[in-house]
């Protein structure tokens, strides 16, 4: 993930057309991935990143550094997306702290899957996130960007810490044992 | 360490975690060293499949919000020059309308004149002097409320940037 420079984002903040085209072409993928996650459906998805990144030209003055831009911005992304289901009245979708039960309890015999080939298992990935709810969803999609730490995944959703942490553990589990089959020939 | 346990701490592990006793138990335990590998190869696939690249489509889209948006941005001078002109439209404009009221009312005043006196003194004679005073004042609030509603639909005019929505048409 590529954390925009605070040079860059200072001349962004000054009107900079070329620094703001440098920072959507670095965080596209991230932004359209998240809003991927929270929408599940590629043209909402596409509305919400250029949404976002309209939004993101008119509010870029009053980012002040307290967080990563990167951090700031995905919250931005999260927050109108969740607004955005709460206008559809997808109530239930739009919270991410509400309503989540544990998944069934982890199962020792489960094999991670790695069989199949890239295509075939993003499309299993996909299928299977689509069936996790959004919490989860967003916060693996955030955590699986690898360069988030859990106390930035917890600004960027606006949660508390353990609950996030709480996320990340069962929507892992929940997708582990969607993409798993039972090898029970290795069970120790 | 159990294998279970093991496999539970390979699925919430934190990075800043001691993984003394969970690194040993790999080394010692060919199945969980095995079950890891395929564990990081599922999470190599699935940080691959999780970050998506956007449709071109909408690269394009993205690719012309920075020019439109320094194209309907208003400069701070600008804003002022702007913002000046207006109040000038709106005094001459204003000028000209009481021009106007004033010779219309001059040339109605011999028949306007008597007629809203009669009025008046009917108003008074048919109404409570307080109702009429209130009729008054509404309608002076309901002018002033008016004037500003044009004088902020004219400010909002200016700072709403045109020609930057190109959202697809549901």
């Amino acid at each position: 993930m590529a954390e925009p420079s605070s040079e860059l984002v200072r001349r962004a903040q000054g009107g900079d057309s070329v620094a703001l085209s440098q920072i959507i072409t670095l965080q596209q993928s991230y932004v359209y991935s998240i809003a991927f996650s929270v929408m599940r459906h590629p043209e909402d998805a596409a509305d919400l990143t250029q949404e976002a990144f309209l939004r993101l030209c008119n509010v870029i003055g009053s980012y002040r550094g307290e967080t990563k831009f990167t951090t700031w911005l995905y919250r931005l992304v999260v927050n109108l997306g969740l607004d955005e289901l709460r206008r559809r009245g997808r109530s239930k979708e739009g919270t991410l702290d509400d309503g989540l039960v544990d998944p069934p309890d982890f199962d020792p015999l489960v094999d991670p899957e790695t069989t199949l080939n890239r295509q075939e298992t993003a499309v299993r990935v996909r299928a299977a996130l689509n069936e996790l709810p959004t919490a989860y969803r967003v916060a693996l999609t955030l955590y699986y960007f690898r360069e988030l730490r859990y106390d930035e995944i917890a600004t960027v959703l606006n949660l508390p810490l353990n609950t996030v942490k709480a996320h990340i553990r069962r929507g892992r589990i929940a997708l582990l044992q969607r993409l798993s089959t039972p090898k029970t020939q290795e069970t120790p | 360490m159990s294998c279970e346990e093991f496999r539970r701490r390979a699925l919430s592990a934190e990075v800043n975690e001691d993984f003394s006793d969970w690194m040993a138990h790999q080394g010692a335990c060919p199945l969980c060293a095995a079950w890891e590998r395929r564990h990081q190869e599922t999470e190599d696939v699935l940080a691959q499949t999780l970050l998506i690249e956007p449709p071109r489509e909408l690269v394009a889209r993205l690719a012309q919000i920075p020019e439109m948006h320094a194209q309907t941005r208003i400069s701070p001078r600008r804003a002022v020059n702007s913002g000046v002109f207006d109040v000038a439209v709106l005094f001459f404009v204003g000028l000209g309308l009481t021009g106007v009221i004033g010779v219309v009312y001059a040339a109605l005043a011999g028949v306007t004149l008597p007629w809203l006196d009669n009025t008046t003194e009917a108003l008074n004679l048919i109404m409570s002097t307080g109702l009429v005073s209130y009729a008054q004042g509404l309608a002076i609030i309901a002018t002033r409320a008016l004037a500003t509603l044009v004088l902020a639909g004219l400010a909002l005019a200016q700072l709403e940037p045109r020609g930057i929505v190109m959202r697809r048409q549901r």
